[in-house]
């Protein structure tokens, strides 16, 4: 009695059945589609961000903002104690308007917005180069809360840092926030989304 | 040829019982969310936090705060209307405050109690100590008819999650919404929350 003789390495391959062909174009093609489909799927890239001015309105997911002409001050618009200190600051005003379904606030808007001065070309830091951020109503600084559907006036205050000259412009880029699943968790929250809008500012007096 | 039948029917069979479990699934944001207890105006809710009973509910076009000395201070306007939520509070076992006190209309947006001062979302709870004071609310005013108060401890909304919550049907049905607006008073005067 002899044992089978074993057959020799790779005797047995033949040529691939074209159902495994299939499959596996199938699945190469349905992991780049499950891949790219978080990633906005197959969808034409947007078009270059727009450029407006002072006035006109930009609508996004949480908020529709139409920024008025930025002054550039001496004296703080904008103390959170005491009386105006002098300096050197640079106000935006907007109206805004919470177009998402629940409660914002002012520093969820600054999130959203990046100012960059010119001459200079400095990019304001938001946690380092605003002093205030408020809804401007009843002569009063304290409140920040921006409610869905409720339009209100809203003024957020920069310090222009030292070394800078006066500012005459500002290139004021407003990015959308958008609801949806994050990245840790499948639950939905507000956040960054793509550039809306490059406002392209003159800074007056 | 038959066993080959038999193989894509069955695999057919689960994929529909797969997507039928799915579809039947709620969805991830009604998992997670508190666990509510409902009550109505008047009548006390106890959720495993705190207890709460709304007294009443009144709505205005400007508010104002008491000072120091009980004297109303200047008048706070808004863009919609004012809705005042007179409630009573307490804690049950640990102190807390009910920071995530929302009004929630009929089209699903959710109002966070006002960021101004004095009032019951503000104020720190202790465990047996009800507490009475306003909840102060702004929406516009074609938002009222429907509106419900959702209070959960934290503003946070993900620090709530399967959390105690209290879900009060403030009974503003279209009729009653549409006479309140009318009679809409020009002030109302709010004072601080004082324990009981």
């Amino acid at each position: 009695m002899t044992a089978p003789e074993s057959s020799p390495a790779g005797a047995r391959r033949g040529p691939l059945r074209p159902w495994i062909i299939v499959t596996a174009v199938l699945f190469a093609l349905g992991t780049v589609l499950a891949l790219a489909w978080p990633a906005g799927g197959l969808r034409e890239q947007r078009d270059e961000v727009p450029h407006r001015k002072a006035g006109q309105t930009t609508t996004g997911h949480r908020f529709a903002i139409k920024p008025y002409k930025p002054r550039y001050v001496t004296k703080d618009p904008g103390p959170a104690l005491g009386d105006p200190k002098p300096g050197r600051f640079l106000v935006l005003e907007f109206d805004v308007r919470n177009v998402g379904h629940d409660t914002a606030s002012v520093t969820h808007l600054a999130e959203d917005l990046s100012p960059v001065l010119s001459p200079g070309g400095r990019a304001l830091d938001r946690f380092k180069d605003r002093t205030a951020g408020f809804v401007v109503r009843d002569a009063h600084t304290d409140r920040d809360q921006l409610q869905p559907g409720l339009p209100e006036r809203v003024m957020m205050v920069y310090t222009v840092p030292a070394g800078l000259p006066d500012p005459t412009n500002v290139t004021l880029t407003f990015r959308d926030h958008v609801y949806q699943a994050g990245f840790q968790t499948d639950l939905p929250e507000w956040l960054p989304g793509e550039n809306l809008a490059v406002y392209d500012l003159v800074v007056g007096r | 040829m038959r066993r080959a039948l038999l193989g894509l029917l069955t695999g057919a069979l689960l994929l529909a019982a797969i997507a039928g479990v799915h579809r039947a699934m709620p969805d991830i944001t009604r998992r997670y969310a508190p666990i509510a207890t409902d009550g109505e105006i008047g009548r006390e809710v106890d959720t495993t936090a705190f207890r709460l009973r709304v007294d009443r509910m009144q709505v205005a076009r400007t508010v104002r705060f008491t000072d120091d000395l009980n004297l109303p201070g200047p008048a706070r306007t808004t863009r919609g209307v004012w809705v005042v939520v007179w409630a009573t509070a307490a804690a049950t076992t640990e102190a807390l405050q009910l920071q995530g006190a929302r009004l929630v209309t009929a089209d699903g947006s959710a109002y966070l109690a006002a960021s101004l001062r004095d009032t019951l979302d503000k104020a720190d709870l202790q465990p047996g100590i009800p507490a009475y004071g306003a909840l102060l609310f702004e929406i516009p005013a074609d938002r009222l008819a429907g509106a419900r108060l959702a209070v959960t401890p934290h503003s946070v909304a993900g620090l709530d999650l399967l959390g105690p919550a209290a879900d009060i049907d403030l009974g503003l049905s279209d009729a009653y919404a549409a006479r309140l607006l009318r009679e809409i008073p020009p002030s109302l005067t709010l004072r601080e929350v004082r324990t009981l």
